[in-house]
């Protein structure tokens, strides 16, 4: 609490010195439109229904309240973990708003904002596999792990197995047809997604870990060095945090038992 | 009927009703039940059909993407229009739910599989959805009325009714062909889907393809709108959050079980519904039949069932009443065992005691658990042999075996008591345990021994027992009456007792006998009978009359006794009485003759002397008138003197035989006149203190008896050598009684002849002094004739400053 008074202190005086040149939050203002990278795959965060072309997620939500508090307009910018650092290092956007996990490779390249999010890593076998039906049973010989490729997953899983094999795969579609196919036993996911695919699918069953596996805190990224937007974004989680508004958009897309709110 | 038979009825029948009731309840909840799961069934059958169907169709548009795309791909490769053409064929022959393929720039046909639709002008505004971010997506437009785009009126907007004329869904995809922006557009046939699934489904099943907006694309159903907008319900808006929903609505006014599936990754939603009363007709009809054999199962199943327990309670009842019956058998059983006068116990086939009860537990002074489960015949109570007779019987009882004997036992208490021991068994086929009853018989013993004595004593008494019942009626006699009478016990058996009259006695006697027996329940008195051989005989009867409890007359016991004999020997004894009366009045007489002439002498002197004077005086004659006189005087005196003694010797001897009233102290008097001289004589002093009292009896015996009392103290004296002779007369009332005490100084009686001093003949004087009859005489005449009492006892007493001892004579009278 302390610690979130002198933080806001500190947000409310500094940026008023920081900046000679022009801002993104200036270039934002200016031009009245915030573009907000997003990845339309990603279940629960920043979806794009296919059939209805509707964005559904927490973070398309929130994007849409950054832009309201911002008294801009909004537009979306595809974008994935591919090519998320080109996205925004090449400015596609002012912003990838999308749970990003804040790992140390990616702050190489972006700012993170401060976290919102947090998950588990679990994962996702077909329910006629009766091979896999606990987390002991994956990391085990002959057992193929599918991993999409530039997520977290990655390196976690590439450090943690033992003696699974590991498949990376280009897409998180990818993911699910390897299972699907059973060219792969389980895929690893974080929680959104996996809430998705049990919703949307009938032949998902989800192997949750006994004990946490891996946190991993998810934030939204930006260009380093611009600390005017950088502070603006976080006195907006600030605010949404303390005024509901991301607990409701949380609870509007199932995700209230990840959202973190200190 | 009774109440409790026709509570019971009633019972039972509110009972069945509510069974059936529950029953057929029960019945309509399975059906509804039932009919639910039908419906479920329905639910679920036609959410396979649309899950199925939507699968198809997302399998089928998929295959158009793909289309889309190759086609893309092969037209950059500009092909003829011959090749194009055939390519298009191609397609066609093996998509026949393609309608036609067409190529559009700026919503023109240029490119199509139908030549009739080239330049076709093709709105494309109401295509859905709108690409997110403007990428190259599959649309779908509304339908178009028309078999191809050369037919449609592009203008048209509102909802259309097919009419039954062909139509066709338009879709569209954005390609991009040397930088320029093309559509491709293919018109889908809708009846192909349309056939493909509605002949899978029932006749009342119809399918519905809608757009994701929910604009009606198809239906097998002639009556739905195209273009229309399907009416929102919860079922279809659910179906988009969870990519399908089934369940039953209302669809076009009508109730349907519908399932709505979202195409995977294309705006469609298949519905499929099916009429919801058609699709339960065929449960509807069964569920009548099914409903009355159900209910007539279910009733048959409950008659029975109350039957059955009906049956079974009866039973129950039975059982329960047998039951009771055993507890209330058993409860009588343990009353009867504790509360009766018997001794009880019960022993197995070993004779280990499994019961006893607590009479004799009482007899035995123990504990029950000291007693219980021992051996019975080691208890300590029974003597040896009879421990070895209990053995013998008790373990080798038999079937009908009747065991009975006299014990003599020791009780807890050291006492022995006679028991009257029993054995019976409690079940007679199998002898397992038997029931040992004693009876204490010791008091009955006594009172047949007390009998028997009393038997012996009413059979060998000398006195005659007639037992009578309350009508007077002799029912027993004892073998003196029968010596007695001279009858015999059978003769007078329920005969009267009158048979002995002797009619000595007249009727008032017989009824004062009556009216005493009856009130007080007793009689006694002399009575003369007659015997059987007319001889009289006397006896001393006594009757007491023997009560029931209810204090009415039971019997009469007579006793008697022949007084014959004694009354013979009381005449005997009356005439030896007689016989000493006159001795002693002989003796009386003696006395009385020697204190006359005693008496007699002094005056007699003094008129001889008188006279002899006279004479003297009269020859010298010194004759004085005066002194004549006063010797005449004295004469006279002395002769009036003479005449009250002869007086007294007179009234003495004549025999009284009337009682009289008299007065005690001239009784005295009388006796104390005849011997005044004597005493005189002799210095006896006589201290008289006499109330005036009145006694009636027979006062010349009274005086014997004084004269006697009076003559043994002046012989005491004189045989004692008594210097100072005082005789003591006290008489006074005293409740209701005259006490006459003579009390003298003579030294007393010794003691060792106290108890003779009134015995006939018994005397201490030499026999010319005494006969030894005056003091008997004086008790018989006390006793018998003037119903007093006389007795004497030493006294030690102070007179005049010194001590004497003498014999006080006690005389006790009714006043």
């Amino acid at each position: 609490m302390k610690r979130a008074f002198l933080f806001l202190v500190f947000l409310f005086f500094v940026p008023t010195f920081v900046f000679a040149q022009m801002s993104l939050l200036q270039t934002i203002k200016e031009n009245n439109l915030l573009k907000v990278c997003v990845w339309t795959e990603y279940y629960g965060i920043s979806y794009l229904d296919e059939r209805t072309q509707k964005l559904i997620g927490i973070d398309s939500d929130l994007a849409v309240q950054l832009a309201y508090d911002l008294k801009v307009n909004l537009e979306f910018v595809p974008s994935s973990f591919a090519t998320l650092i080109n996205d925004i290092t090449t400015n596609q956007c002012h912003i990838a708003m999308f749970a990003i996990g804040n790992t140390a490779q990616r702050r190489e390249h972006l700012r993170f904002t401060t976290p919102h999010l947090h998950s588990d890593i679990y994962a996702i076998a077909t329910k006629s596999n009766q091979r896999i039906a606990h987390w002991d049973d994956i990391d085990k010989k002959g057992v193929v792990v599918a991993v999409a490729k530039g997520t977290y997953h990655e390196p976690v899983m590439k450090e943690k197995l033992k003696h699974a094999t590991l498949l990376v795969v280009n897409s998180m579609h990818a993911r699910e047809q390897e299972v699907q196919a059973g060219r792969a036993d389980v895929f690893m996911t974080d929680y959104p997604f996996a809430k998705r695919m049990l919703a949307k699918t009938s032949w998902a069953k989800l192997i949750a870990p006994t004990s946490t596996y891996h946190i991993t805190p998810y934030a939204w990224a930006m260009k380093h060095a611009d600390d005017q937007f950088y502070y603006e974004v976080e006195r907006f989680i600030q605010r949404i945090k303390q005024d509901g508004r991301l607990l409701k958009a949380a609870q509007d897309n199932s995700l209230e038992p990840i959202i973190q709110l200190h | 009927m009774n109440i409790a038979k026709l509570k019971g009825i009633s019972k039972l029948i509110i009972i069945t009703f509510f069974i059936i009731v529950t029953l057929i309840g029960g019945v309509m909840t399975s059906l509804s039940i039932l009919k639910e799961e039908a419906v479920n069934a329905n639910i679920r059958m036609v959410k396979l059909q649309a899950d199925t169907f939507s699968e198809n169709l997302s399998q089928t548009i998929n295959t158009l993407d793909l289309l889309f795309n190759s086609l893309s791909s092969f037209l950059e490769l500009k092909p003829s229009s011959a090749l194009l053409d055939e390519q298009f064929m191609t397609i066609l022959k093996n998509n026949p739910h393609i309608r036609s393929i067409n190529l559009l720039e700026n919503n023109r046909v240029i490119v199509s599989s139908n030549a009739n639709n080239i330049n076709a002008i093709i709105p494309l505004n109401d295509f859905y959805p709108k690409p997110f971010f403007n990428q190259a997506i599959l649309q779908v437009g509304t339908v178009f009325i028309g078999r191809d785009l050369d037919e449609i009126n592009p203008n048209e907007t509102a909802k259309k009714n097919r009419h039954n004329q062909p139509s066709f869904i338009p879709i569209i995809k954005k390609i991009q062909q040397n930088n320029k922006t093309y559509h491709m557009l293919v018109a889908l046939n809708p009846d192909y889907f349309i056939n493909l699934y509605a002949s899978k489904l029932e006749p009342h099943t119809y399918i519905d393809i809608l757009r994701l907006d929910d604009t009606v694309l198809a239906s097998s159903q002639s009556e739905v709108v195209l273009c229309d907008k399907c009416k929102a319900n919860a079922i279809l808006l659910n179906s988009k959050e969870q990519n399908s929903a089934s369940g039953v609505t209302f669809f076009h006014d009508e109730q349907y079980i519908i399932a709505y599936t979202l195409t995977k990754n294309y705006p469609f939603n298949l519905a499929v519904r099916t009429k919801y009363t058609e699709s339960l007709k065929g449960w509807e009809s069964k569920r009548y039949d099914f409903f009355i054999i159900t209910t007539a199962i279910v009733i048959v199943c409950v008659i029975l069932v109350m039957y059955l327990l009906f049956l079974y309670h009866a039973k129950h009842q039975e059982e329960l009443k047998r039951h009771q019956l055993q507890i209330k058998n058993q409860k009588k059983f343990q009353i009867l065992f504790e509360n009766n006068h018997f001794l009880a116990s019960i022993v197995d086939k070993e004779g280990k005691i499994v019961q006893i009860n607590q009479k004799a537990l009482t007899m035995l002074n123990r504990p029950c658990d000291e007693i219980m489960h021992t051996i019975f015949w080691n208890l300590f109570c029974f003597s040896p042999e009879d421990k070895r007779w209990l053995q013998e019987v008790i373990l080798n009882y038999k079937k009908d075996q009747t065991i009975q004997k006299e014990l003599y036992v020791v009780d807890g208490h050291d006492n022995a008591i006679i028991i009257e021991f029993t054995i019976v068994p409690i079940d007679n086929e199998e002898i397992n345990e038997l029931v040992l009853l004693g009876s204490d018989i010791t008091q009955r013993k006594k009172n047949e021994y007390k009998i028997k004595e009393a038997y012996t004593v009413f059979q060998n008494t000398q006195d005659g027992i007639v037992i009578t019942d309350k009508e007077a009626r002799i029912i027993n006699a004892n073998r003196a009456f029968e010596k007695c009478s001279g009858y015999t016990k059978q003769e007078v058996i329920y005969k009267n007792p009158n048979i002995l009259k002797s009619g000595l006695h007249d009727a008032a006697f017989y009824q004062r006998f009556w009216e005493k027996l009856s009130k007080e329940g007793f009689w006694e008195g002399e009575l003369i009978n007659k015997k059987k051989n007319g001889e009289l005989w006397s006896e001393w009867l006594t009757i007491n009359t023997v009560w029931d409890e209810n204090g009415e007359v039971q019997n009469y016991i007579g006793v008697f006794h022949d007084t014959t004999a004694q009354k013979n020997h009381e005449k005997e004894l009356r005439q030896k009485e007689d016989i000493l009366m006159q001795q002693a009045k002989m003796a009386s007489m003696g006395e009385m003759i020697e204190n006359i002439a005693h008496q007699w002498r002094q005056p007699l002197s003094v008129i001889s002397t008188i006279a002899t004077g006279i004479q003297l005086k009269h020859e010298y004659g010194i004759f004085n008138e005066e002194e004549v006189l006063n010797d005449l005087k004295s004469i006279n005196s002395s002769a009036q003197y003479l005449s009250h003694t002869i007086d007294d010797f007179r009234n003495f001897l004549t025999k009284t035989k009337v009682k009289k009233i008299f007065k005690l102290n001239l009784a005295l008097e009388k006796a104390l006149n005849i011997l005044q001289s004597k005493f005189k004589n002799r210095e006896i002093q006589i201290i008289k203190h006499i109330e005036d009292l009145e006694c009636n009896g027979f006062e010349n015996e009274l005086i014997q008896v004084f004269l006697n009392l009076l003559n043994n103290s002046k012989d005491a004296f004189e045989s004692n050598h008594i210097e100072e002779k005082y005789i003591f007369i006290d008489g006074y009332e005293e409740e209701g009684k005259i006490l006459i005490f003579f009390k003298d100084s003579a030294g007393g009686i010794p003691l060792n002849i106290m108890d003779k001093v009134f015995e006939p003949y018994f005397t201490t004087k030499h026999q010319s002094q005494g006969t030894g009859i005056g003091l008997y005489m004086s008790k018989q005449i006390i006793h018998n004739h003037l119903e007093g009492e006389l007795s004497v006892s030493n006294v030690m007493y102070e007179y005049n400053g010194k001590n004497h001892l003498g014999a006080c004579f006690k005389i006790v009278l009714k006043a």
